[in-house]
């Protein structure tokens, strides 16, 4: 790859104020001189506006959200988010004024912690990360959409979103929704390989409607309920789910990679009807597989429900620990917490979900 | 009525305390003022803050959940780990902490409280979760097989997510600046 980013001599070392600002001076420049296909989405309430700079070919890096996609320009662009690919740009990209021994633990950028700067950069996808909370504007840069890793593809932007969400009161969470429509939704909470997956995507087979089922929206507007709201449509299945549901595997998308773990589900492209873009919360609900052949509920507690959410979301998205845990604390602070022991029939959990939410629909009412 | 006995010596004071069910002692001299709490001797009480920095808590409906978001290490206390918890958070020193816990379990007994509060001490302070800002240093305490009775004697501690941190640290970049994957 040539050497086009710009290597700034030590001695003049950037703040990081001055850097973001560079940045975003150099996203402009690159729109003025190719203007660049730009997208909107709605997530919750907010309006979010994305750009494809040097007409990068990224729009199937959002594909997985496609459901969430306005076709016209909202009447107010809450925040906008940068898509920079390398390798379409001429543009020389600024390199990283601090050396490599400055990285934080988890690639965050030193200076870039927050509460007006984030940024990281993430090595599994090697994308760079950054976010400004005074400009409401954020970057994703990376070397070449078509070679990011196919999990990227199935829930992008999510740190960037978790960042620019900070300060409002929706949250990203490494969590699975389900519901019925009229009836409210079900959040499903736990580490990955705790049944959130082939929880949320059992019930898609059985015709629940289907939220997310690694990354959803939530939120605690003042004066509502606890909301879900849809980021990404595509779900996530793997070997075991796979050998459960081999009906969903059969619908699942070409793999990207040969080492491709987990097979990808289009909802939108097979269930349309299906996709829930936002709704109610009834329930957090705490999976956890067996081996027998049915699935139960008991009640629980809304401590077990934080333990079962708060470790996993914090460690996936980072920055603003104490904010989001105070708003993981919120939320399940607002629901009643159940365990839910998900047998190894993939249709008895599905109608235990179902009866639950039209029973607890006419209890509420 | 286990038999306790403490010691304090320097060039000047000896004394020997025997099973007392609860005491307090006041020593007052112009370097020395310690108090006697049931079973643990110390010269100075203790007083301990949230280490914070990579640390984030916080407690809901009895339990105190507790995420190292460094070490990907998480941690819960429940049953009388969660009136401690709030009380550390209102800054009250050792020597109260089992009268203000027994607030929250009256039926406990003072002495197992005491030894159950002190060791879930040790174990937060040898996690790194608790730092401890003044006193006598703290002693690992066994527990007795009594104290099995009070519940939420132990900080339970969760590893399963350590693997979501277990990504390679960033240490080679391209000639660009840029961070690279290690080559396998």
């Amino acid at each position: 790859m040539p050497d086009r980013c710009q290597r700034p001599c030590q001695e003049n070392r950037a703040t990081p104020q001055e850097y973001a600002e560079t940045i975003f001076a150099l996203c402009d420049q690159s729109a003025a001189q190719r203007p660049p296909p730009l997208c909107w989405y709605q997530l919750g309430s907010l309006s979010i506006e994305v750009r494809l700079l040097g007409q990068a070919q990224a729009q199937h890096l959002l594909q997985a959200m496609a459901h969430q996609r306005l076709f016209e320009p909202p009447q107010k662009v809450d925040y906008r988010i940068e898509i920079w690919e390398e390798v379409s740009q001429d543009l020389p990209f600024p390199a990283p004024y601090w050396q490599v021994h400055e990285f934080g633990e988890r690639g965050e950028l030193p200076g870039f912690v927050g509460p007006q700067l984030y940024g990281r950069y993430d090595l599994g996808s090697e994308t760079l990360l950054l976010y400004d909370q005074n400009r409401r504007r954020a970057l994703y840069w990376c070397r070449q959409v078509e070679k990011l890793p196919y999990w990227e593809f199935s829930f992008p932007l999510r740190q960037i979103l978790h960042w620019l969400l900070l300060p409002t009161p929706w949250q990203p969470l490494h969590a699975a929704a389900v519901g019925l429509p009229e009836k409210g939704a079900i959040l499903l909470v736990g580490p990955s390989g705790s049944g959130k997956s082939t929880t949320s995507l059992s019930c898609l087979e059985e015709g629940l409607g289907y939220v997310g089922d690694d990354f959803v929206l939530t939120g605690l507007p003042e004066a509502t309920n606890p909301l879900t709201s849809s980021l990404y449509h595509w779900g996530k299945l793997t070997r075991d789910g796979m050998r459960r549901l081999p009906s969903l595997a059969q619908l699942s998308l070409p793999m990207r990679q040969a080492d491709q773990e987990k097979a990808i589900v289009s909802v939108l492209d097979c269930w349309p009807e299906r996709v829930m873009r936002q709704a109610t919360l009834r329930a957090i609900m705490i999976p956890q597989l067996h081996d027998a052949e049915e699935s139960w509920l008991h009640p629980s507690s809304a401590g077990a429900a934080l333990r079962a959410l708060a470790p996993t979301t914090l460690m996936t998205l980072s920055g603003g620990g104490a904010q989001t845990m105070r708003k993981l604390r919120a939320l399940c602070a607002a629901l009643p917490a159940w365990q839910l022991g998900v047998g190894q029939n993939p249709r008895k959990v599905a109608l235990l979900l179902r009866s639950w939410l039209e029973k607890e629909h006419v209890t509420a009412q | 009525m286990d038999h306790r006995r403490s010691r304090f010596c320097n060039r000047n004071v000896r004394f020997f305390l025997n099973d007392i069910d609860y005491y307090r002692s006041r020593f007052c001299n112009q370097r020395v003022r310690f108090f006697l709490s049931n079973g643990v001797f110390m010269s100075n009480p203790q007083q301990f803050q949230f280490a914070g920095g990579s640390l984030v808590a916080d407690q809901l409906d009895g339990e105190v959940v507790i995420v190292n978001l460094d070490s990907g290490v998480y941690y819960s206390l429940t049953g009388v780990g969660a009136p401690l918890w709030q009380a550390l958070q209102e800054g009250v020193e050792s020597s109260q902490l089992a009268r203000q816990v027994a607030t929250a379990f009256p039926e406990s007994n003072l002495e197992q409280l005491t030894r159950v509060i002190n060791r879930l001490l040790w174990q937060l302070v040898e996690e790194g979760i608790l730092s401890q800002v003044s006193g006598d240093a703290l002693c690992a305490v066994a527990p007795a097989a009594e104290d099995a009775a009070i519940p939420g004697g132990e900080l339970l501690k969760y590893s399963d997510m350590q693997e979501l941190l277990m990504l390679d640290p960033i240490h080679e970049v391209d000639n660009t600046g840029w961070p690279i994957k290690p080559q396998l």
